[in-house]
């Protein structure tokens, strides 16, 4: 039997440590998009409450221990770190493997006002912005915690960005 | 020379000559302390040019900083700092500043007006542009670019507030002070290197203390607080809209070379209010021979001597008009430097000529009708003050004219939600502007709401300012007036009497306020020259407008992070690794990157490694990586219904299990995509689109659903990038395939256009039998993680059998001999009808185009259509972008009757073919026509075909 094995869309690029900025690429736990359908919102919502999640509003995230439930878009989020959903009236997909995720630690404000043009000092929760030229979820856990996410095969570029924005960010000292 | 000792010096050089400066303070402050007066070349007539002013709005002293590829031409030396080791070099001089051959130009100067060029180099027409304008571009200029690509790093970032405060004089410090007091989230913007505005260069008491205490206090209170952001060399360039405003901050050019420092960060600051401090700047007065190096704004000299520390001459002479006269001659005096005259104009003093080549030597004085000579090396001149209004003319405001100070004074709600304060208010006096800036501070912040606190103004200066205007003194030579452009009284007298009378007009015949100055010290004189000269008030002849930058912004911080890898984001595959450790040239493809083809020992030339792929494709196996292709997944009630409205062709009757090749309109009626959707269960489809059309045609389903058919309960989201999927096309694909997946295939269980779940080694993974080779064929799709590991596992199976990798010069071959369209030939101008796909568009129900498409004229037999073309003649060659033409018709526009979209050659039929649009194509098959490309001066005869080319019943992919 064919045995395949895994390579994460960061693999070789991280870990980095740049001046007070740590760069690390998140586990690739599984995610699943769930859209609900028509009318379906708050039985969707319900059903995620029994696995202490819930249908976030518009850049909420909620998080319960591990798992957390992500806005993500119009009627639109993404459920992380929950190994099988309930059945949902949603369109769900396995976005496990669709995207990358960067954990920006250290400087992550002053690094991320390089790329991002929205204000991330009044933001906690989800938003969805641009990183550099690519279309990206930011996920501010904390004051200096940020997760960056981009399509996966965008891995390499969003890495140079934020080596580029860390490196300008540590030479100024 | 230098009024104070300074402590600690550092070497800099300019023009090679090694001079000592003190760190910190500018490069014309270092001249002028050296005693170097002559530090540049006038632009047209390369007249000597000293030092100036003392702020951004120097016309005279730009210099070139650093050598080679990052030499940073046109720099400001009166913004420029002095550190160790900074090397400036003067401009547009050869072979020596001193000695500049190009002078000649002066001696010519009465030939050499305004106009001069318009109205003497007219004819031959043709000379204009090959030679008249080279040499003249030569002949005139500044800096001159490196040529190179720059090596310096720049930086672009963001920044918000609640309030931006543009300025860091006495009314900007007094603003920040009200607003970080109030709570409010500030960000003063100041572009000197410290705090204090004209504070800095003046002798003022605050409160009964120096001036200077006043602004540390207030420097320290306002650094102390959280919500307040205080950035210095941070110019504010232009103001746009929705409270956007740009902001170039200097970083690195202020020190030698650090790695990874960047010379400036290109700011976009985003303010809820604004408010506008940026003081004023003063003007001189066009007198013959003002240009001298040695005559300088009052202002300037108040700088140099307070500020810096350095006096810019030894005998100092003061003209002006206002009771900044007393006030130079005051400081000059408290300094220890000799003041050889005080010109009051109002007094009736005028200076009506100067002398001395390269430096001011003396003055000659109209008084009391009589004239005398001066011996003087410095004349500092004040004509008054301009508010600052550039920044309220960004969003086409116009500034109004205010007599009392006989200067512009901005337009009220001339940039949204700005206001203005202090100098470039027109309040002038120091205890004007922090009363003022508070008042007008506290009203923004009530204004959004904000309680605004209390802050205790400080008693402060309140000398009057006392002008009576004055423009020019009349006498025998030039009288300049926009020294950065060389233009001078008579050129604008001269536009006037050549009836370029409006103040635009002048503008673009003289030069007058262009350049890297926008006119900052020369636009109200020029006007004021011309409403005389035309006969008019000043506010009737109105003002040029400013447009944004308010400074110089090298292009390379603009475009800071757009270099290089930066241009756009790279997309590679989970095989990319493995595809360049292979050794495949990799193309981009709508920002993907993919392998052109997979050279292997003994092949020189592409062509070579194509044929065996598309001979390994035919004859065995071949594994390519599809995964670029936009998968989208469709889930919902109403999901069939959806693909029924955005495809041309019925996909409510597909089964589970089967996959259909469907054409997309757009609602013009012309061919969006293509591509083929599978039905993986009821209620739930994924679609593919071609590579460069997957975000297009995503948008276009989201619009869809949004706009168009929000009835319609259906969800669409991207799994593009979740899949990795490889296509397995030959004869022996099943054999590869069955060696992968747990559970074999056979062709009856998985027939041609069939999908389903299968399973590698416990792993879920679709498997689709689709083709776009013509051979029997499957794609295979894995979560990406692990798409890397079955790539490697699949080239190394298909070896086995005799096959391998292929890119994508193969691909197309494989497609353009079965005939298949790619987006060379749905290229947006064609339609289902032109590609022989009509019978695809069903009328039974209706789609996005349907109606459009049937438009009279779009269904027409004489339109271009698809063929197959291939050589006829001797000449065996074919292009893609050549043209078509009848056999033997002249190859001009008029004949053409359509063009090539896609070559290659077929080692399959051993000839090149092609695709292309022919003029009632379809029914002409077998006609011999010619093709040319003028581009690469191809001339050879084909001939019309179907455009399949190989194996036209299918027999092949139906295995």
């Amino acid at each position: 039997m064919v045995k395949l094995l895994e390579t994460s869309p960061c693999a070789g690029l991280l870990p980095r440590h740049i001046g007070q900025t740590a760069l690390s690429e998140r586990p690739q736990g599984p995610m699943w998009s769930v859209a609900p359908f028509a009318g379906q919102k708050l039985a969707v919502a319900r059903a995620l409450q029994k696995i202490g999640l819930t249908f976030p509003e518009p850049g909420q995230v909620v998080q319960s221990g591990v798992p957390s439930v992500v806005w993500f878009g119009i009627d639109q989020a993404m459920v992380f770190d929950v190994a099988a959903l309930p059945k949902l009236a949603a369109a769900v997909t396995d976005q496990s493997d669709g995207w990358s995720c960067v954990r920006v630690e250290g400087r992550a404000l002053e690094v991320l006002v390089r790329l991002v043009p929205v204000d991330l000092r009044k933001q906690s929760g989800a938003l969805r912005s641009m990183i550099g030229h690519m279309s990206a979820i930011i996920i501010v856990r904390d004051e200096d915690v940020i997760d960056v996410m981009v399509m996966r095969a965008m891995a390499q570029t969003l890495v140079h960005e934020l080596e580029v924005a860390a490196t300008g960010v540590a030479a100024r000292g | 020379m230098r009024l104070r000792k300074a402590a600690v010096t550092v070497p800099f050089t300019f023009d090679g000559v090694k001079y000592q400066g003190v760190a910190g303070e500018t490069l014309a402050a270092a001249l002028l302390a050296n005693g170097v007066k002559l530090v540049a070349r006038s632009f047209k007539y390369h007249r000597p040019r000293g030092v100036m002013g003392a702020g951004s709005e120097e016309p005279n002293a730009l210099v070139t900083i650093g050598t080679g590829a990052e030499a940073d031409p046109n720099v400001r030396a009166t913004v420029q700092e002095v550190y160790e080791g900074l090397a400036a070099f003067s401009q547009n001089a050869w072979p020596t500043l001193k000695n500049d051959v190009m002078a000649v130009n002066d001696f010519a100067a009465p030939f050499l007006g305004a106009g001069f060029y318009y109205k003497t180099f007219m004819w031959p027409k043709a000379f204009w542009e090959k030679l008249y304008e080279p040499i003249i571009r030569r002949a005139a200029g500044l800096g001159a670019l490196s040529g190179r690509s720059d090596p310096d790093t720049y930086e672009k970032a963001f920044a918000f507030c609640d309030v931006l405060v543009i300025g860091a004089g006495p009314a900007g410090l007094m603003a920040a002070l009200v607003a970080g007091r109030s709570g409010a989230d500030v960000i003063l913007a100041e572009e000197d290197t410290a705090l204090g505005g004209r504070l800095l260069s003046e002798i003022e008491e605050i409160d009964g203390a120096p001036a200077l205490d006043w602004v540390a206090s207030v420097a320290a209170e306002l650094s102390a607080m959280p919500n307040v952001r205080i950035m210095t060399r941070t110019s504010v360039t232009g103001a746009y809209d929705q409270g956007t405003f740009g902001a170039l901050e200097r970083v690195g050019d202020f020190a030698p070379r650090r790695a990874g420092l960047p010379r400036a960060c290109f700011w976009r600051i985003v303010a809820k209010r604004s408010v506008l401090c940026a003081g004023s700047l003063e003007r001189s007065i066009a007198f013959p021979n003002n240009d001298r190096p040695g005559v300088m704004m009052a202002g300037a000299v108040r700088a140099y001597v307070n500020r810096w520390g350095v006096a810019p001459g030894h005998k100092v002479a003061i003209f002006g008009n206002t009771d900044d006269v007393a006030r130079t001659a005051r400081d000059l005096r408290a300094a220890g430097v000799q003041v050889v005259a005080e010109l009051d104009s109002r007094t009736g003093a005028r200076v009506i000529d100067t002398a001395g080549r390269h430096g001011l030597q003396s003055i000659k004085v109209a008084q009391n009708g009589k004239t005398r000579k001066i011996e003087a090396d410095c004349l500092a001149v004040t004509g008054g003050w301009n508010p600052t209004v550039h920044l309220t003319c960004h969003m086409n405001g116009r500034p109004v004219w205010d007599p009392e100070i006989a200067s512009f004074v901005p337009s009220a709600g001339a940039v949204p939600n700005l206001v203005t304060a202090g100098a470039c208010h027109g309040v002038f006096e120091t205890m004007g502007c922090l009363a003022d800036a508070a008042q007008i501070t506290e009203a923004a912040l009530r204004n959004m709401d904000i309680k605004a606190a209390k802050v205790v103004l400080p008693q402060a200066d309140q000398s009057p300012y006392n002008i009576a205007p004055l423009w020019m003194v009349e006498g025998k030579g030039r009288k300049w007036i926009d020294f950065q452009n060389d233009v001078h009284v008579k050129d604008v007298r001269l536009a006037a009497q050549e009836n370029f009378r409006s103040v635009e007009h002048m503008k673009r015949y003289t030069t007058q306020g262009m350049a890297p100055d926008q006119g900052k010290s020369s636009n109200v004189v020029a006007l004021a020259v011309l409403a005389d000269a035309t006969g008019r008030g000043i506010p009737e002849t109105g003002t040029t407008t400013f447009r944004p930058p308010f400074v110089p912004v090298p292009i390379a911080a603009m475009g800071a992070g757009s270099k290089g890898k930066g241009f756009a984001p790279q997309r590679f595959t989970t095989s990319h690794k493995a595809s360049v450790a292979a050794g495949a040239p990799m193309i981009e493809a709508g920002l993907w990157y993919r392998p052109s083809y997979f050279p292997i020992a003994g092949e020189t030339t592409w062509r070579q490694s194509c044929d065996r792929e598309v001979g390994m494709v035919r004859n065995a196996v071949g594994i390519v990586d599809v995964s670029t292709l936009g998968k989208i997944d469709i889930q919902g009630p109403d999901a069939a219904k959806l693909l029924d409205f955005v495809y041309t062709n019925t996909f409510s009757t597909l089964k589970v299990g089967k996959v259909r090749y469907g054409l997309m309109l757009r609602e013009d009626g012309h061919v969006l995509d293509d591509g083929t959707t599978a039905c993986l269960g009821e209620n739930h489809y994924v679609m593919t689109t071609t590579t460069a059309a997957a975000g297009l045609v995503l948008r276009h389903l989201e619009y869809v659903l949004q706009i168009v058919r929000p009835d319609l309960d259906a969800k669409v989201i991207s799994v593009t990038e979740q899949w990795a999927q490889f296509g397995i096309a030959g004869p022996k694909s099943r054999d590869v395939i069955n060696g992968i997946i747990d559970t074999p295939i056979d062709d009856a269980s998985f027939p041609y256009m069939a999908c389903g779940e299968v399973s590698i080694g416990g792993i879920g993974a679709r498997l689709f039998r689709i083709s776009f080779s013509g051979e029997q064929a499957y794609e295979l799709a894995v979560p990406a993680r692990y798409g890397a590991s079955l790539y490697e596992q699949l080239v190394a199976d298909a070896a086995k059998l005799g096959g391998g990798p292929y890119g994508m010069e193969a691909l197309n071959v494989l497609r353009i001999e079965k005939g298949f369209i790619t987006h060379a030939e749905i290229h947006g101008r064609v339609t289902a009808f032109d590609i022989g796909m009509d019978r695809m568009v069903s009328r039974k129900k209706d789609c996005i185009g349907l109606t459009m498409a049937a438009r009279e004229g779009l269904m027409d037999e004489t339109r271009e259509q698809l063929v197959g073309l291939k050589p006829a003649g001797a000449v065996q060659q074919m292009a893609a972008g050549a043209h078509l033409f009848e056999a033997g018709a002249e190859a001009v526009r008029v004949n053409d009757q359509g063009y090539v979209t896609s070559v290659g050659f077929s080692p399959t039929l051993g000839c090149m073919i092609g695709l292309g649009f022919l003029e009632r194509g379809r029914a002409r098959h077998g006609e011999v026509i010619r093709m040319v490309d003028h581009l690469r001066g191809i001339d050879a005869t084909l001939e019309v075909c179907d455009p399949v080319f190989f194996d036209p019943e299918g027999g092949r992919l139906r295995g």
